[in-house]
């Protein structure tokens, strides 16, 4: 069917057209009409230029400290209220890098002294004195065990630990662990056969990988850890 | 780095750091889809926080089957029509019938063009209803069986209030988009 040039397609047909296909008679029309063929131009610019908005990046409307205590407040957030775990690993690194703050401050008699002596001097009174390596072992075992033994008290004492929660706390206990191990490598490298640093490392490592078991026993049955 | 399954199943069990890198991650769009069918920008603010509070309430709910992105703005567009219905701002029940003219007061009586105006601005003087149809099918990408779901109306009302739409931005758009167009077809 051939439609009149004088009659034009109704402005709802062309603006439709900017994403339809024109039919038989209507495309016999458009041959002959620049007119239609401009209009149906214009409306395909537009909507190209309507496409071309969604894309266009935009500031929210949202501000995240203003919407977190709502969702807070709608029970979606949950603070946590003890991080026991993470504690200790932050302990257990503090430790670790006193231990060998300790260990370059015993070497320091060769090294002049540079700076105000720290208040960590004035603690030296009440720290054990070990007349042997064996006996500075002995301690250092049985602290490790006493630590093992609090830090699964303070756990067990903190029944509103989540399996999420215990996973973020095994990673930030084994990024904690990674540091550890690097400082005492570091440490051995000058110091190979320093008793501490090597019972320090060892412990670790030991440390590391049963925590790594813990956090495998937190996973989804059939979750395969690749990263912590 | 993160998936958005990963963000998800940490964010359902309240994991305040995984909520805010998903708002960070869909904000730019969802808020964009909400201060397109809302013009008024601080009705918007209001509509769009409304609207992370329901994606983050109905998160446990979200299967998987879907993108993310693609289920959050679903909800944000319904999140969305929902305040503009509450704000009576849009009969939607006559939605479904006939397609109304806008009024003068939407519609300048001139047909001066917006020749600094966007798209957007042009699109929010459109009567609500019609701008709804244009923004969630022209921009959005929606379609006139998604639309007419979320807006209780058929298939072919979304067309028709589309289709009127478009006409009338064709014409207030003009100097930007027209080529040499006949008067024989400046609508009526």
């Amino acid at each position: 069917m051939h439609t009149p040039l004088s009659d034009h397609l109704s402005a709802e047909r062309l603006a439709a057209l900017a994403d339809d296909e024109l039919t038989t008679s209507e495309a016999a029309h458009v041959a002959e009409c620049p007119s239609c063929v401009a209009e149906i131009g214009a409306h395909r610019r537009l909507l190209r230029a309507a496409r071309d908005e969604a894309r266009i990046p935009s500031v929210p409307l949202t501000r995240w400290e203003t919407l977190a205590p709502q969702l807070a407040a709608a029970g979606l957030i949950r603070r946590r209220a003890t991080r026991w775990p993470v504690r200790i690993a932050a302990a257990l690194v503090f430790t670790a890098g006193g231990a060998l703050v300790g260990r370059y401050t015993a070497m320091a008699h060769v090294v002049p002294q540079a700076g105000p002596i720290t208040a960590e001097v004035d603690n030296l009174d009440s720290m054990p004195i070990f007349h042997s390596a064996a006996e500075a072992l002995a301690t250092l075992n049985r602290a490790e065990r006493d630590y093992r033994h609090a830090s699964a008290y303070l756990v067990a004492q903190n029944p509103e630990t989540t399996v999420t929660e215990q996973r973020d706390a095994y990673r930030a206990r084994l990024q904690a662990l990674d540091e550890v191990a690097r400082a005492t490598q570091t440490g051995l490298q000058e110091v190979p056969n320093d008793p501490v640093l090597n019972q320090y490392y060892l412990s670790t490592v030991g440390a590391r990988n049963a925590t790594l078991r813990q956090l495998k026993g937190a996973l989804p049955v059939g979750y395969r850890l690749e990263r912590y | 780095m993160n998936t958005d399954d990963e963000l998800v199943r940490r964010a359902i069990a309240g994991d305040e750091r995984a909520m805010r890198q998903l708002w960070a991650l869909h904000a730019p769009r969802i808020d964009a889809l909400v201060r397109r069918l809302i013009p008024d920008p601080d009705r918007a603010a209001d509509v769009a926080q409304e609207v992370w509070i329901q994606i983050f309430r109905a998160l446990p709910s979200f299967r998987g089957d879907a993108q993310f992105a693609t289920w959050a703005h679903r909800i944000a567009v319904n999140g969305t029509l929902n305040a503009i219905r509450r704000a009576k701002r849009v009969d939607l029940a006559e939605a479904g019938g006939p397609v109304q003219e806008d009024t003068a007061a939407v519609e300048p009586d001139d047909e001066a063009p917006f020749v600094r105006a966007s798209i957007l601005e042009a699109a929010n003087r459109l009567a609500p209803g019609a701008r709804t149809v244009f923004v969630l099918h022209d921009i959005e990408g929606y379609t006139h069986e998604e639309i007419a779901e979320s807006l209780g109306i058929t298939p072919g009302g979304s067309k028709s209030q589309l289709f009127k739409a478009r006409a009338k931005l064709k014409r207030w758009l003009a100097h930007l988009i027209d080529g040499h167009v006949r008067d024989a077809h400046t609508p009526v």
